[in-house]
């Protein structure tokens, strides 16, 4: 499929060594982009040896799904088939890797000096939040002259974001919620937050989330923003596709308050206050998310099957 | 579908990077046998100095344990001019197979040996 779908113009174009490099800068500096305020963390770089291996392990595992699905929407490269998307995914966790290692020597966090364990830690966390940034990179970076000129003809299986259905917003939602939050999940910011919020301001944050995602998506009118428009699936509803938004955003605070071993020995009550708290972050990253896949195109072509 | 060499290159190193780094952490979490942080500290009597009103003997301290230790606090003991002296140190963290360097302070160049004992610490 590949092949057939390739426009002729480009193949050449992308063979020179020139273009590869300059997607690997691209890349490198996405990665860094988003990635250098957790390289600047202290509690990440306790974490790589504060957490178990297997923890570490799971926590790479969920990235590469979220960086598979970010490059199946719109990744580092434009020609995709299954098996060129799990390549492209796995040389995106690669570069990550290069470049936190990189990074963790030029800012002395890890030397000849670190224990082998310790400076592997920190290089598999640190090369999360940096393999979010070049997956981002390809996507929302790339210079308008490497758009393709019209998706849907290139006949990929895996449509650019015109084509993302509710759930596939959704899983975007769930990856920006974890790309946003994952700023502030590793501090203990969140959990001061949660333990010393009274419960009415706990619950407040509730329809707080829901209010401002909903206004951001459907009312402010950013670019990528979308009418309120009810479709086919239940979730394309304004109101419910808010609410899933919120639910994912939920998860995902929980499983960043469980990942940086927040919910160990604490009471339901400070678990429930940590996620609620992190939650609101999430739930700006998720609409952010939702944002960008629904931009553009999208909405245009929206129109044109509405009409 | 690779298209030139720096591509070819680009793959290789991120197979490699992701294998090297997943393989390792999953053969560490197999041969972690939980141990408890086994702090170890090992003092550099030679490289003792002179400070004004003191004298500080560096030390570097170990953990040969598998778990990190936080808030390791150590004390030495010495004896300075007939008198015993003792001289603490807290570290923040100290992971597994890590080390730190520490320097321990007394008022003057201790007489026999300086023993260093571990006063506690927090787990992870």
């Amino acid at each position: 499929m590949s092949e057939a779908s390739k426009p002729g113009g480009s193949a050449a174009a992308d063979s020179s060594v020139s273009t590869t490099a300059r997607d690997l800068v691209r890349a490198a500096g996405g990665g860094l982009l988003i990635g250098l305020p957790l390289l600047y963390t202290l509690e990440m770089w306790a974490h790589s040896f504060l957490l178990p291996s297997w923890k570490i392990v799971l926590l790479i595992g969920v990235a590469f799904i979220v960086v598979v699905g970010y490059s199946a929407v719109s990744g580092f490269r434009r020609e995709r088939t299954w098996a060129e998307l799990l390549i492209d995914s796995v040389e995106t966790m690669g570069i990550a890797a290069v470049v936190a290692t990189l990074a963790l020597l030029l800012l002395g966090r890890i030397g000849l000096e670190t224990g082998l364990r310790d400076a592997i830690g920190k290089i598999a966390l640190e090369m999360i939040p940096v393999a979010f940034g070049v997956s981002l990179a390809g996507a929302q970076l790339a210079s308008p002259d490497d758009e393709p000129e019209d998706a849907e003809d290139q006949g990929s299986d895996v449509a650019d974001g015109a084509g993302v259905g509710a759930f596939g917003r959704l899983f975007i939602a769930a990856g920006a919620a974890l790309l946003f939050a994952l700023n502030i999940a590793p501090t203990e910011e969140p959990v001061l937050l949660g333990i010393e919020a009274e419960w009415w301001l706990l619950l407040l944050t509730i329809p707080a989330s829901l209010l401002i995602t909903l206004g951001l998506v459907f009312y402010a009118d950013f670019r990528g923003g979308r009418e309120f428009k009810v479709g086919d699936s239940p979730l394309d509803h304004p109101l419910t596709e808010t609410l899933a938004a919120y639910a994912v955003s939920l998860l995902v605070a929980l499983l960043l308050m469980w990942s940086f071993d927040r919910t160990d020995g604490t009471s339901v009550s400070t678990i429930v206050g940590q996620t609620l708290m992190l939650a609101l972050v999430a739930s700006f990253g998720a609409a952010a998310g939702r944002l960008l896949v629904g931009g553009g195109q999208g909405k245009q072509q929206q129109q044109q099957e509405a009409s | 579908m690779r298209q030139n060499w720096l591509e070819w290159v680009v793959l290789g190193v991120s197979v490699v990077a992701v294998i090297g780094l997943v393989g390792f952490l999953i053969i560490d979490g197999i041969t972690d046998e939980g141990r408890p942080p086994e702090p170890r500290a090992e003092l550099f009597a030679q490289a003792a100095y002179e400070l004004a009103g003191g004298w500080i003997i560096p030390a570097t301290v170990t953990n040969d344990g598998d778990e990190a230790a936080e808030a390791l606090a150590l004390r030495a003991t010495a004896t300075v001019d007939g008198v015993k002296e003792e001289s603490e140190i807290s570290v923040d963290y100290l992971p597994p197979g890590s080390d730190v360097d520490v320097s321990f302070g007394f008022s003057g160049p201790p007489e026999g040996e300086v023993t260093v004992q571990v006063v506690g610490f927090r787990l992870p």
